[in-house]
């Protein structure tokens, strides 16, 4: 039997101290209770094996062809990965989603965690803070899209129109202008968002016991931030790390909706790259090799965080 | 000193008094409100633009300094304009049936799998665990070509069901490890109880596990709702035809065929599609707290 309830008796619960019940139900439904997990997995394992084991496998084996899906796959060698290091394209995609990736994942971060901090300290209509800093991440993305558009369009746009009443020289067309554009979806994607509230729960979690103790060692509020509260929320920090990095190499809708990854490139980003590849240009075999560098990155990404966080992150109770 | 307070004690009723305590509160995390106040209008500036501007003329919504940040007068024309546009209560349904037809599904098979892992023991389940998290961390964009192939081969595409048949195969790893965590976190005792009674282990998992673990179950179906509410890609790859499109797809044709004149109907119906989201969203905020509490991620 699976409960150390019926394998080791207790007292006070008085059908499991009787030794022949769980003896009696093990051995007559031994085979099939020994298979039914597997049964209640059956789903998941077909679903693992046909859309996710699958698709890995025939996208390696496809980014080394080339394939329009009309006509039958042709074998090319590496040719689709040298292509795409050649072009100039990808290339500029590959280098805005590592910016992205670069700013806005630790600027993401750092928001999240001071957001979190702000509406921890104990004071009145907190309740009512944390309901309206959750507001703008339930926008969803069509909307915040449109308004998007809108605050940064050229002659009616928030932005500007502040700029101007300023009067400081930097009004321009941000979303049509190439090089500005992706720096425009860069900055919109550093707030808290989810983040901050994942950060927040980690907050309540930390014992009172280590602030008192602080207090009475003479820490100052700036020490016992980075002595206490920052170490005790690094298993929180590893997690949002680890979705806002997967989640920044999947970024998708927003450039789609506003730009659509112009002009030129300018707000081209991974995901679309693949998505343009493959159902814009029919060139599956680019694709599936994008596809794969894809999935090399994020393994890569996941092990190395994984392997070093046992030295940064700090779980309770040893581990 | 003493007298003074005394006398205060005796001029101001007890509900002054308080109140003085409250502003004396309030001086005192002067610099906390500061701050909050700051973040809290950045963060909210969208939002109230787009409620806003979806209520004024093309003139008024020139920026003019004092901003006018309540429209005056008021007008709805801009919600006619845009609700003339397209066909919004067919793109509502079809983000519905989108939401039901992949939330019930996955939901089945995935609390089976969930079950399996949490309530079951058998050779290789830490391993299969293993696995499942590393599939949460996996984008989309890596098999969404090879998937698209297989769905185009079957004759799928511009069907249902691309968005039924895989979410019968617990295509969703993060719902099952946090169903997983959450009934793990069940006492074994009630479910024991419910054995000896006779029970088997699906009952056990409809009339034990099932009700005990509402909250979370009501998270995910806030989760795929918004999910259907917000997902371009799918709806871009399966359901391109007009009949099909979801509110998402619906407003990126809306958006594009716009020009710089007409932001007066776009913020209009940016508001309508977000009200409903933003409602639930408000409904489900307990529930992420709760169900995040009790699942962790401290493993």
């Amino acid at each position: 039997m699976t409960s150390p309830l019926l394998s080791a008796p207790q007292p006070g619960l008085g059908p499991a101290e009787d030794p022949r019940l769980p003896n009696r139900l093990a051995r007559g439904r031994s085979f099939r209770r020994r298979m039914l997990p597997f049964l209640f997995l059956l789903p998941w394992f077909v679903g693992v094996l046909t859309f996710q084991a699958y698709p890995i496998l025939d996208s390696f084996y496809h980014s080394f062809t080339i394939y329009d899906v009309f006509q039958p796959a042709k074998w090319i060698g590496v040719r689709n990965y040298v292509n795409l290091a050649e072009h100039d394209y990808t290339r500029k995609a590959l280098m805005n989603t590592l910016l992205y990736v670069v700013v806005s994942v630790p600027g993401g971060l750092v928001v999240g965690l001071l957001q979190a901090l702000l509406l921890n300290v104990k004071i009145r209509g907190l309740q009512l803070f944390r309901t309206l800093a959750i507001v703008p991440g339930t926008v969803p993305v069509a909307g915040a899209a449109a308004v998007f558009l809108f605050i940064w369009s050229p002659s009616l746009g928030l932005i500007n129109s502040f700029l101007k009443a300023l009067g400081l020289p930097w009004q321009q067309a941000w979303l049509t202008s190439p090089v500005m554009v992706k720096w425009v979806f860069i900055v919109m994607a550093i707030q808290g968002g989810i983040g901050m509230l994942i950060f927040l729960a980690g907050l309540q979690n930390v014992p009172q016991e280590l602030y008192d103790a602080a207090k009475i060692d003479g820490a100052k509020s700036i020490q016992t931030l980075f002595k206490v509260t920052l170490p005790m929320l690094t298993p929180y920090t590893l997690f949002n790390l680890l979705t806002s990095l997967i989640g920044a190499f999947q970024m998708f809708s927003g450039p789609m909706l506003m730009t659509g990854g112009g002009p030129a490139g300018g707000s081209m980003f991974y995901p679309q790259l693949i998505y343009e590849n493959a159902f814009r240009n029919f060139r599956m075999g680019h694709a599936a090799a994008l596809s794969w560098i894809l999935f090399v990155i994020c393994v890569v990404i996941v092990v190395l965080l994984f392997r070093t966080s046992a030295s940064w992150v700090y779980y309770e109770g040893g581990n | 000193m003493a007298g003074i307070r005394t006398a205060r004690r005796y001029i101001f009723p007890a509900g002054r008094f308080t109140l003085g305590m409250r502003a004396s509160r309030i001086i005192q995390h002067a610099n906390a409100y500061l701050l909050i106040a700051v973040f809290l209008l950045i963060a909210l500036l969208p939002v109230f633009w787009m409620f806003s501007n979806a209520f004024k003329t093309l003139e008024q919504m020139r920026v003019t300094f004092p901003i006018q940040w309540i429209p005056n007068p008021v007008t709805l024309e801009n919600f006619a304009d845009g609700w003339r546009a397209r066909d919004w209560l067919l793109h509502l349904r079809n983000t519905l049936m989108l939401a039901v037809f992949v939330l019930i599904p996955t939901m089945a098979s995935c609390i089976l799998a969930a079950y399996a892992f949490a309530r079951m023991r058998f050779p290789g389940s830490e391993l299969l665990m293993l696995l499942n998290i590393s599939l949460m961390l996996m984008p989309d964009f890596v098999t969404m070509v090879p998937r698209y192939v297989m769905m185009a081969r079957l004759g799928w595409v511009g069907t249902w069901l691309p968005a039924i048949i895989p979410s019968m195969l617990a295509l969703n790893p993060a719902m099952v490890f946090v169903l997983r965590q959450f009934f793990r976190a069940i006492p074994n005792e009630l479910s024991e109880a419910a054995r000896l009674d006779g029970c088997n282990d699906l009952v056990i998992l409809w009339r034990v596990i099932i009700p005990l673990s509402k909250p979370i179950l009501a998270l995910q179906v806030v989760l795929i709702t918004s999910w259907a509410w917000n997902d371009l890609l799918f709806p871009l790859l399966y359901l391109k035809d007009k009949s099909m499109q979801t509110l998402t797809l619906a407003m990126m044709g809306f958006i594009g065929s716009r020009g710089d004149t007409q932001w007066g109907p776009m913020m209009a119906m940016s508001v309508l599609v977000s009200l409903p989201m933003m409602a639930l969203s408000y409904y489900g905020q307990r529930y992420f707290t709760e169900g995040f509490t009790l699942t962790g991620i401290k493993g």
